[in-house]
């Protein structure tokens, strides 16, 4: 399979030549492919998020280099960066960061009417499909106070894939639901995947990233092994076996 | 000491809007203190300088013959009079009088100058230690504006050159004079010795009379002056009472105390617009720490006392060091009081006003805290913990979606929804966009009007190609009446219309008599815009300027009654018209004139078609000497000149305060909200939008609040602006100024320069979005 997303020697520093030096990422050398479904699991202070959003190019690496579709990131200017960031990437938060003055409706047609590929009745027309796929039909007129976490994080994942993104990156996206919400988000991020959209998501639950293709584990800003669970498709009914797998995997880990 | 680890911390955490609510708290203790200081200073020395100089109560221009022994006479009997003198002053062409090294004459001073020796008894003139001036042989005393204007000093020369004579005298000092001080003065007195005094007398023949008196009342000037006019006595020349010179000197230093007043006072407002914009986001950033405080049972008024004092030291702060910084700008605020008037010893109270003043604007200060932090009233603590606002900033409108919108920008669209959204915070915004525009505006708007031609509506004359201005001088009715049959013999002269102003009396309201100046002739032939009714049309009509209607609470079909040729007779008021020329107080009639009291001579005429109109006053000026021929521009020119000069240096000032304001409020503004908005701008910076795009966010909200204000701006400058401008100008005799707009200027050129200020500004102040990201969310 072509690669999609491709780090060599990856390193990030906070405060780089102080005392205090943080060194959060050291030397990742990772690939993902297209359409693949990637977690990142590891204890708290791994560096999982830092990796995610440096090599989403929403952080300035230190050194080492990046490149996604065969562009370099590191070498974009800041504006090229916000229209890769606009058409081919999509963004799911922990804390959903939805535009507080616009309708649900409105957050999620933001970014494609600023994008301005498509007409707007087509977009809209997308929206409403989002909506319907994820469960949320009816409720976008509603304001950000007039929805459950689980409908915001919904309206969260339709944003991120309004502009069609040939990848999606979720930092901890079921971290803030109940366990019911956070297997049906899982559900969906899955028939996402299956419908060819690469999926890179960073996580604390076994169960979320059990759902996933690839699972890498970090330790101390370095990728330290890394399990290969196959395709899962969604509403499957055997979880368990894969739960189990990845659990006593984890144990050898020493998480 | 706690409090001053609270104002450093609040310092620390807001430093951009706490020195700019700081600076302008300051800045407007600064002006009050000034200001005030400033008026305490201008009364208190002018009191100084009248009581040292003995300056007369009353005073009669004369010039002409004089018999001294008639005024000796009727001085005496008089029981007003305390002591009285006739003062003789040699008077002198400017043509004929060189400063320095100068080959220039003073050929074209609007000063009439004259010569004098120290009187003995009062009407003293001072040097700049306001003590009696002696001047020896060879020297000359030269009045404070010379001073100035000429860049003069002490040991520099000045030459008199006559016809058979070239003297030069050396500068030994120069001179404050109580009754002609002032720039707006039109009558310099230089002093010399006595010798001097009579060696000059030999050679220069003009000769002008000061016949002044003192009074045993000071309150009874008015009887005084009508009685002296209805005595016969020599009256060739104006009449200047006390009140008048107090006014007249201390005219320029009260229209600048005042206009530093009036703008110490909207920097004021402006400071409380800001104070308020501050406390109400610093609320909101510390709502979740007040929710905090209120759910561990702080009560409402223990977390205002926290706040409160917060301000109230920063307003303490600043209202002391605006009161410390006028301290020295007193001398820069009071330098030409200094000059001018001199400088006195004051009293404990007059020197605690400033420091009053200053603590003034402390309390209003205070004052205000106390109502905007009423707000804690209306905040629960669970709101306060939930939201994490203090209520009333973001809500989704039904109206107004994306989905729905025409707008084609996203950009465009988000800037101009939020604005709608947050318009009460927007407001402080938009009131000083207004209030910029408006300060820019109206004083352009005035300056076009007044260097209109249509200005001449305002000076009570008709429309004339030329004007022909005869003041006193030898034989004045003679070269009068040959200049009327030179005209009237010139072919290239389409039509011609002399006046005369003489003065009648004329009995007032309470019966008593009155003198007043009536300017007499054909006005039908140059007609004026009346306020109300027509040119006289009959002898015994007369039109008033509308100041003197005003004075005399008269309207149209009003009579006065009116001395004509020593008969009584009972005038009808037809016409009010506009007019700030001489004082604003003229009237108009077809009379004949008073033969022994001429004023006056004046002549416009038009010329034939083809003419050219700047030969006829070249032609006309040589002919004429000295009468004053002007053409209308001229004429405007000549007689506003100085008036546009001072209102062009306004209107420079006004512009550059309403752009400083403009740009100052304009980025702490928006410093704050992207602070403010910070999250929000790092989630769109997340999904994609650029730095480029949120420019434009800005951009939107800050040009469309400009619009808006510019627009709101232009209509209260057009309508009341014209009122405010009308009223103040109503005390010179225009009551209904039209304002005279020039539409490129007012409404293409002036809106860009702002709109091109305010976006630059905007651009500037917003380069923190560069820094604001969405990692530091998170890892907050």
């Amino acid at each position: 399979m072509e690669i999609l997303l491709e780090s060599k020697q990856l390193n990030k520093s906070y405060l780089p030549g102080r005392d205090n030096e943080q060194h959060v990422l050291k030397d990742i050398n990772l690939q993902i492919k297209k359409g693949e479904f990637v977690s990142v699991m590891g204890p708290s202070g791994s560096g999982k998020s830092t990796l995610l959003y440096n090599i989403s190019g929403m952080d300035r690496m230190t050194s080492g280099n990046v490149t996604y579709n065969g562009r370099e990131l590191s070498a974009l200017p800041e504006k090229e960066l916000s229209k890769l960031r606009l058409n081919e990437m999509g963004f799911i938060f922990q804390q959903i960061h939805l535009l507080k003055n616009l309708s649900l409706f409105d957050n999620i047609i933001l970014t494609a009417y600023l994008a301005g590929n498509s007409s707007r009745k087509v977009i809209n027309k997308r929206a409403d499909e989002l909506m319907e796929r994820a469960g949320i039909t009816g409720l976008g007129d509603n304001d950000i106070t007039q929805a459950s976490g689980g409908q915001l994080q919904r309206v969260g994942i339709c944003r991120a894939l309004i502009n069609n993104p040939g990848i999606i990156f979720g930092d901890e996206p079921t971290g803030a639901l109940n366990s019911k919400a956070a297997g049906e988000i899982m559900d969906i991020l899955a028939g996402i995947n299956q419908s060819g959209t690469t999926i890179m998501l960073v996580t604390h639950d076994i169960k979320v990233a059990s759902k996933t293709e690839r699972v890498l584990f970090m330790l101390d800003g370095k990728i330290i092994g890394e399990k290969n669970l196959g395709k899962y498709s969604a509403g499957e009914s055997d979880c368990r076996s894969r739960d189990e797998d990845l659990a006593r995997w984890l144990v050898e880990m020493g998480l | 000491m706690f409090a001053v680890k609270i104002l450093k911390k609040d310092f620390l955490r807001k430093k951009s809007a706490t020195i700019v609510v700081f600076a302008f708290i300051m800045l407007s203790a600064l002006l009050v203190s000034g200001g005030s200081n400033l008026i305490v200073e201008l009364i208190n020395s002018l009191n100084t300088l009248f009581e040292k100089a003995d300056t007369p109560h009353f005073v009669q221009m004369h010039a002409g013959e004089i018999n001294l022994a008639e005024i000796d006479r009727w001085a005496e009997s008089n029981t007003l009079v305390q002591k009285h003198q006739s003062v003789e002053m040699i008077t002198m062409d400017g043509s004929s009088m060189f400063f320095g090294e100068n080959s220039v004459s003073e050929e074209n001073s609007i000063m009439d100058i004259s010569f004098v020796k120290q009187n003995s008894s009062f009407d003293f003139l001072l040097d700049l230690n306001n003590n009696l001036l002696n001047v020896l042989p060879g020297n000359i005393a030269v009045p404070i504006y010379y001073m100035q204007q000429k860049n003069l000093k002490i040991g520099d020369t000045i030459r008199i050159k006559g016809d058979s004579s070239d003297i030069t005298f050396v500068i030994s000092a120069f001179s404050r004079d109580a009754q002609m001080n002032p720039a707006i003065v039109h009558s310099k007195r230089f002093l010399i010795n006595e010798s001097d005094y009579v060696l000059i007398g030999k050679h220069f023949q003009g000769r002008e009379y000061l016949i002044e008196f003192i009074l045993n009342d000071i309150e009874k000037i008015n009887e005084f002056s009508e009685t002296y006019s209805s005595s016969g006595l020599p009256s060739k020349g104006p009449a200047v009472d006390y009140n008048l010179f107090k006014v007249l000197n201390a005219l320029t230093d009260s229209i600048a105390a005042g206009v530093i007043i009036i703008l110490s006072s909207l920097l004021m407002i402006i400071a409380l617009l800001c104070l308020r914009f501050t406390i109400i986001i610093t609320i909101e950033e510390d709502s979740r720490e007040i929710g905090v405080m209120k759910a561990i049972g702080v009560s409402k008024g223990e977390i205002r006392k926290i706040y409160l004092s917060r301000y109230m030291l920063t307003g303490a702060l600043a209202s002391m060091l605006g009161y410390l910084a006028s301290l020295f700008f007193n001398q820069f605020f009071s330098s030409n009081i200094m000059l001018y008037i001199g400088n006195a010893p004051k009293s404990p109270l007059q020197q605690s006003i400033p420091a009053i003043s200053a603590f003034i604007i402390f309390l209003i200060v205070t004052l205000s805290c106390v109502i905007i932090l009423r707000r804690f009233n209306s905040i629960t603590a669970i709101e306060a913990l939930r939201q994490g606002n203090t209520g009333g900033s973001f809500k989704a409108e039904k109206l107004f979606r994306l989905k729905k919108t025409g707008i084609s920008n996203v950009n465009i669209f988000l800037g101009a929804r939020d604005l709608l959204l947050r318009f009460r915070m927007f407001g402080l915004l938009c009131f000083v966009f207004f209030f910029c525009s408006c300060f820019i505006i109206i004083p352009v708007h005035f300056l076009n009007t007044i260097n209109s031609p249509a200005f001449i509506a305002y000076m009570g004359i008709g429309r004339s190609d030329i004007r022909i201005d005869l003041r006193q001088s030898d034989n004045i009715a003679e070269r009068f009446s040959s200049m009327i049959s030179r005209i009237s013999d010139d072919n290239d002269v389409h039509r011609f219309s002399p006046l005369v102003t003489s003065r009648f009396i004329m009995i007032n309201g309470d019966g008593a008599e009155e003198s007043i100046n009536i300017e007499t002739g054909d006005f039908s032939i140059f007609p004026l815009d009346y306020l109300k009714g027509r040119a006289p049309e009959k002898e015994n009509e007369i039109t008033l300027s509308f100041l003197n209607s005003r004075e005399m609470d008269k309207s149209i079909d009003d009579k006065i009654r009116l001395f004509v040729n020593g008969v009584e007779k009972e005038m009808t008021i037809c016409g009010i018209y506009q007019d700030v020329t001489n004082g604003g107080r003229t009237a108009k009639g077809l009379m004949p004139y008073n033969r022994k009291s001429v004023l006056w001579y004046t002549l416009s005429l038009d010329l034939k078609p083809g003419i050219s109109i700047e030969n006829k006053v070249h032609e006309y000026s040589e002919s004429f000497h000295p009468a004053r021929v002007t053409d209308l521009g001229s004429y405007l020119k000549q007689t506003l000149g100085s008036t546009i000069n001072q209102l062009k240096k306004v209107t420079i000032a006004a512009s550059a305060v309403g752009l400083f304001v403009s740009v100052l409020i304009t980025s702490l503004f928006l410093k704050m909200l992207i602070t403010r908005d910070s999250s929000q701008i790092a989630i769109m910076k997340s999904l994609g939008f650029s730095i480029h795009n949120i420019r434009i966010q800005y951009l939107t909200r800050s040009l469309l609040l400009l619009i808006f204000g510019i627009t709101l701006g232009t209509i209260f400058a057009n309508t009341l602006g014209e009122s405010m401008v009308s009223l103040l100008w109503s005390f010179m005799g225009a009551s209904q100024i039209r304002f005279v707009i020039n539409p490129l200027q007012a409404y293409v050129f002036l809106p860009l320069i702002l709109m091109l200020t305010v976006s630059i500004t905007t651009i500037i102040s917003i380069t923190g979005i560069n820094d604001t990201s969405i990692i530091e969310m998170i890892t907050e």
